[in-house]
Formats: structure tokens, C-alpha cells, sequence
């Protein structure tokens, strides 16, 4: 009985499989042409295990894959020399998107994206100005206002009236949010003095903290980071030195939750919704599309850290800085670089 | 600036790992083995020690691992170096691209361990102690620092006062006299791989554990290779290569300093590599160890 039961277990799995093996040579084919095959190109490797712009952008390329059934393949710790062959490659195999992450891309995006007009190049982040084609597109953040919200959070959440910003190095973007965050803070507080310094790289995480432990001695008790692996030496200095973080990009609150005051996210899973309907529709336009202070988040403020009174505050000039109520003007700091 | 308590225990910070991994160097060089291969050494120690910190959740245990995996890359590098024997730059160089490999796909695996593993090893002051400032700063010390401290002491002493230290230091100076004193050069230069591998994974671990409390990918950018110019620097004595150690923390904290009080910030992160050439350049003419880099195959 027991022999029979396992031949009868025998011969339905073995069906089920060439059903399976059927089915699947029936549906490969029409699946694989549905899908859109893209690519997903990084500088740093394993893109997805520090919060911030990185793994913003890794959870977009999951975005893609899971919601939109996208095939999405990506390539991580490409070095720059190896960056515009990377692309071409791409393009050669004819893929249909290739998405860059770092304005440190930008030359490889002007140089590959004329070659291969059946590919959609799409540069997600900050660019002032796009490659001489019709097959790219651009999807960058404000940062300026980005800067704004991260000063209106730290410009009232300091005790000492001093913070800090770490960044790794002074490209644009950093300098737009530095600016952001100087009118931001002087806007609500205006006897708060910021100071920022560079760890000088993206990935040493010694300097980074170094750098903060010395923001923090000058008096500096609000630390905004922003130096891509780096920021865990950023978030351990804050740590140490009981001092508050505001996280920048995605949600630090589970890394360090007595640190972590806030973070102020970038919504990057909106740049890969809105690159995903633009290539869906077939109607991809040459243009940089900004994202403004109404796609940014900041993370409900750690009771344990602020006041009630001052989060109520602080929650207030955001709305009336989102409003318009506030206003903020443009203004440019520059850092020495 | 440079006698703020502060800023003291900034530099110690820095030059912890340096030291410790430096004191590794020493003694495989003094033995005659160029150990190109402590950044892929110290990296391992970086991360194992990371891991054995997160998932004991004691940062000392963390330290034992690092030490361990230390050890053990050291025999390898003893089985490649002494027992086959290979090219020791071409094999340290190649050792420390798989160390590369090796470490970033590990933490790949590993990163939700890694990522809630923030333990720290630092004292904290006692009250009795708290209205001192003495005690205090000697309290705010890195554990590693003293832990690092002691061990030049030790091996200051082993290395110039001691039997084993004397027979070390002579299979580095001539094989062939070592030979014929009836020294097992393979075995020594083994027991000292072991022990220069322990130290530069005790030195990663120092960097992960007691410094930083996370990991990345190739977290010890080069201070493995600066663990090696501190070396060059101290002219292979244990003093003078502790001192160097030292003078590399002062100059990394310095940039540092001097960047948050202005001026240009790419120059100043400059200057640890800028000492680090002015170092070599100045000790090109120090003699080190005789037969550092050549292989020694038993007749």
C-alpha cells in the first residue's frame, strides 16, 4: 500500500513538474517581452546596507523589480574610469533603461546616451543640464529646500545654538543643502550658529566620525550627516557624545533610536514610480524633473529627545515652510572646497 | 591646541590601531618577512572582530575574534611565505585583493548583524573619580590604547632582551648564520607570522570594535600600509615605531583640527599621506632587517 502511495506521489510530481516545465516554455517567452529590462548602475558596493542615498536608491531598484515587474539588473561598485563602458555595455545588449545614480556619473550619461537611442539613460540625481538626445531623462531632488527642512529641524533642536554638518565632499548637492540648511536654521532661530566640515570621502567611516567628534567638542549639539558609509561614524560620534542626528535620505530611527532625532527622507521610491510611468506611457521627454519640498518627509521627531512643545514647533514651521507661509529665501553658502 | 585632553584622546583614537597593527609589522619584519599582506590581514580582523562582537554582544570577545582570525590568516600567510615559498609581494598583494573580496562579501551576508552591533568598550568614569581631571582623562583613554601600550612593553623586552627575541631578530639578519647556530628558521618565521597576523587582526578588530562600531567595505583604507611606513619610520625598533605610530594619530587628528577651524579642507586631509611619503623618503636610507622579502628554501 505504502509502495503504491509512493509511486502514486512519484507520478504526480513528475506530472506536475513537466507541467510546470510546459507551462513555463508556453510563458517565458510573452513574460520576457512584457518586462522591461533595465539596469541600475552604482559606484559603491552592497548599495543597500547603510541608510541613506544608496540604499535610497537600492530599495527604488526593488521598487521597480516588485512592483512594477521589472527585470533589473544592477550593477554596484563600477569605478568611474570603468563607468561609461559599464553603460555601454548596457546599451549594446540592448537594454531598455539604464538608470545612473551619482552626479558623478553625469560624464558617462553625456557620453553614452547619444550612442544607443533605443535605450532610455535616466540620470537620478543632481544635474544642471542633460546629454544632446532625445532618449534621456532626469529625476533630481531640491536640495536646496531639502537643506531647509533639515535646518528648521536642527535650528530648534539645539540646546548648545550650534550644529554641525558632515558631508563626505563638496559637490553641488552638498552645497545646496549646506545653503538650505543655514537659511533654514537662521529662519527659525537666528542666533544658531551651523558649521559643517568634510571627512573628505564617502566611505571612511574613522574620518567621518573623527570629523563630527570634533564638530561636537566645538559645541555642536544637533550633527546633520550626510558622507554615504561614512554616516556610521557620523550616527557612533552623535552616540558617543549624546549628541541629537538627523538622518539624511532614508529612515535612520532603527539604527541608533536614542540618537536619531529625525531624518528628513528624500522619498527616492517616487523618482523610480515617476521613471516607471514615463517609460509604461512610451513617452520619455528630455527633461530634468525636480523634486521639490512636497516630495521630502521628515520622520515624526524622538519624544525622548525633544520636548513636546519644541516638536509641536518645529512640526509647525515645516507645515508653514511647506505652505509658503514661511518663506525662505534662495541664497547661496559657499563651501571651500 | 595639541595639549587639549580632548584632542589627546582623538589622536589615541587614531594611532590605536596603527600601533598595534605596526607592532605586527615589526616583528614579521624582523623575522625577515615583508608583510605586505597586514592590510587583508587587519581588514579580516576589522570584521570578524565586528561580528564576534555583535553576536557575543561583548566587544572583548569581539577582540578574541579578531585576534583569532588574525592568528589564522597569519599561518596562512606563514604557508605561502615560509613553507612553499612564494613571492612575498606578489602574495601579499594578491592577499590583500581577497581580503577585499572576502570581507565585503561576508558583511554582504552578515549586514543585519552588523548594523545593531554598536557596543562600546569605553570606561566609564567612576563617581569617586569624577573631580579629578587626571583620572578622568586616564579613564577616557581608549582600553586599546593601554591594551596597546603594554604590549610594546612586552615586546620591547621579548625582541631586545630575550632568547626567543634574539633568535627571531638573527633569522631576519642572515639566514644562513641562524642555520648554522642551529636555529629551525621555517619554524621561528612561523611562530612569528602567527604573531604578527594576531596583531594585525587584534589592530583591525581595534579599529571596528573599540574605535568606529560598524563596519564597511574596506574599512581600513590603507592604515594597514601605514602600519607598514610607521615601521620604516621607527627603523624597526619597537620605541621609535610606537612613536611613529603616535605622530601618525597627532597628524591625521591635526588635518582634522585644522580643517574644522578653516581653510582648505582637501589640503589638510592631505597631511597624514604627506607624512607618510616625508617618512619613507626620510628613512630610505635606514637598514632594516637583511633578509626581509627573500625567500628561504631549506637545503
Amino acid at each position: 500500500m505504502f509502495d503504491f502511495l509512493k509511486k502514486s506521489r512519484h507520478q504526480v510530481m513528475m506530472a506536475a513538474a513537466g507541467l510546470a516545465v510546459a507551462g513555463s516554455l508556453i510563458a517565458t517567452p510573452s513574460a520576457a517581452q512584457d518586462k522591461i529590462k533595465a539596469a541600475v548602475i552604482f559606484g559603491v558596493n552592497n548599495p543597500g546596507s547603510v541608510n541613506g542615498w544608496d540604499r535610497g536608491h537600492f530599495h527604488g531598484a526593488q521598487k521597480l523589480i516588485k512592483e512594477y515587474g521589472w527585470d533589473v539588473d544592477i550593477a554596484e561598485g563600477v569605478p568611474f574610469p570603468q563607468m561609461e563602458r559599464t553603460a555601454e555595455r548596457y546599451g549594446e545588449a540592448g537594454y531598455q533603461v539604464v538608470i545612473f545614480t551619482s552626479s558623478g556619473q553625469i560624464r558617462a550619461w553625456n557620453a553614452v546616451a547619444p550612442k544607443y537611442p533605443k535605450t532610455v539613460f535616466a540620470m537620478l540625481s543632481t544635474t544642471d543640464s542633460l546629454p544632446k538626445s532625445d532618449n534621456v531623462v532626469a529625476y533630481a531632488p531640491d536640495f536646496f529646500s531639502y537643506g531647509v527642512l533639515n535646518g528648521l529641524v536642527a535650528g530648534q533642536a539645539t540646546d548648545s545654538k550650534k550644529i554641525g554638518f558632515v558631508a563626505g565632499l563638496a559637490v553641488k548637492a552638498v552645497e545646496d543643502m549646506w545653503s538650505g540648511i543655514v537659511e533654514g536654521a537662521k529662519a527659525v532661530a537666528p542666533d544658531v550658529e551651523p558649521s559643517y566640515a568634510f571627512s573628505g570621502n564617502w566611505t571612511d567611516v574613522p574620518r567621518a566620525r573623527e570629523v563630527t567628534d570634533l564638530q561636537i567638542r566645538r559645541g555642536a549639539d544637533v550633527i546633520i550627516g550626510n558622507a554615504g558609509d561614512g554616516t556610521l561614524g557620523i550616527l557612533d560620534a552623535a552616540k558617543t557624545s549624546k549628541a541629537k542626528f538627523v538622518g539624511y535620505a532614508t529612515d535612520w530611527s532603527a539604527d541608533e533610536p536614542g540618537t536619531v532625532l529625525s531624518s528628513v527622507l528624500l522619498g527616492m521610491d517616487g523618482w523610480y514610480d515617476a521613471l516607471a510611468k514615463e517609460v509604461a506611457s512610451g513617452k520619455v521627454e528630455p527633461k530634468i524633473n525636480i523634486f521639490g519640498v512636497d516630495s521630502f518627509t521628515v520622520v515624526p521627531l524622538n519624544e525622548k529627545l525633544l520636548s513636546a512643545d519644541r516638536i509641536a514647533k518645529i512640526d509647525d514651521s515645516i507645515r508653514r515652510y511647506r505652505s509658503g507661509e514661511l518663506k525662505i529665501p534662495v541664497v547661496r553658502h559657499e563651501v571651500k572646497k | 591646541m595639541m595639549l587639549d585632553p580632548e584632542f589627546i584622546i582623538s589622536a589615541l583614537r587614531v594611532a590605536t590601531p596603527l600601533i598595534i597593527v605596526a607592532l605586527g609589522v615589526l616583528v614579521a619584519e624582523l623575522a625577515g618577512i615583508l608583510f605586505l599582506c597586514v592590510e587583508g590581514v587587519m581588514l579580516c580582523g576589522a570584521l570578524f572582530g565586528m561580528l564576534g562582537a555583535a553576536y557575543f554582544g561583548d566587544p572583548w570577545i569581539g577582540v578574541a575574534c579578531g585576534l583569532a582570525v588574525g592568528i589564522s590568516a597569519g599561518l596562512l600567510c606563514a604557508a605561502l611565505f615560509v613553507w612553499v615559498p612564494a613571492d612575498q609581494v606578489v602574495i601579499g598583494l594578491a592577499f590583500n585583493i581577497a581580503a577585499l573580496g572576502l570581507t565585503s562579501f561576508v558583511f554582504r551576508i552578515m549586514t543585519g548583524v552588523v548594523k545593531n552591533s554598536s557596543i562600546s568598550m569605553a570606561w566609564p568614569v567612576p563617581e569617586w573619580a569624577a573631580d579629578h581631571p587626571v583620572l578622568v582623562f586616564l579613564f577616557q583613554v581608549p582600553p586599546l590604547a593601554w591594551v596597546a601600550a603594554g604590549l610594546f612593553i612586552i615586546a620591547a623586552y621579548l625582541l631586545f632582551r630575550s632568547a626567543p627575541g634574539l633568535m627571531l631578530r638573527s633569522v631576519g639578519q642572515s639566514v644562513e648564520a641562524a642555520t648554522s647556530a642551529g636555529l629551525d628558521v621555517l619554524r621561528v618565521r612561523t611562530v612569528a607570522m602567527a604573531i604578527a597576523g594576531g596583531l594585525a587582526g587584534l589592530g583591525g578588530a581595534a579599529l571596528t570594535v573599540g574605535w568606529v562600531h560598524s563596519f564597511s567595505a574596506n574599512i581600513t583604507a590603507g592604515r594597514g600600509f601605514i602600519a607598514l611606513a610607521v615601521v620604516y619610520f621607527g627603523r624597526w625598533y619597537p620605541g621609535w615605531t610606537f612613536l611613529g605610530g603616535l605622530l601618525f594619530g597627532v597628524g591625521e587628528v591635526l588635518g582634522l583640527n585644522a580643517q574644522v577651524l578653516g581653510g582648505n579642507s582637501h589640503l589638510y586631509l592631505m597631511v597624514p599621506y604627506i607624512l607618510t611619503i616625508i617618512v619613507l623618503g626620510m628613512t630610505g636610507g635606514g637598514r632594516g632587517p637583511r633578509e626581509v622579502a627573500r625567500p628561504y628554501e631549506r637545503d
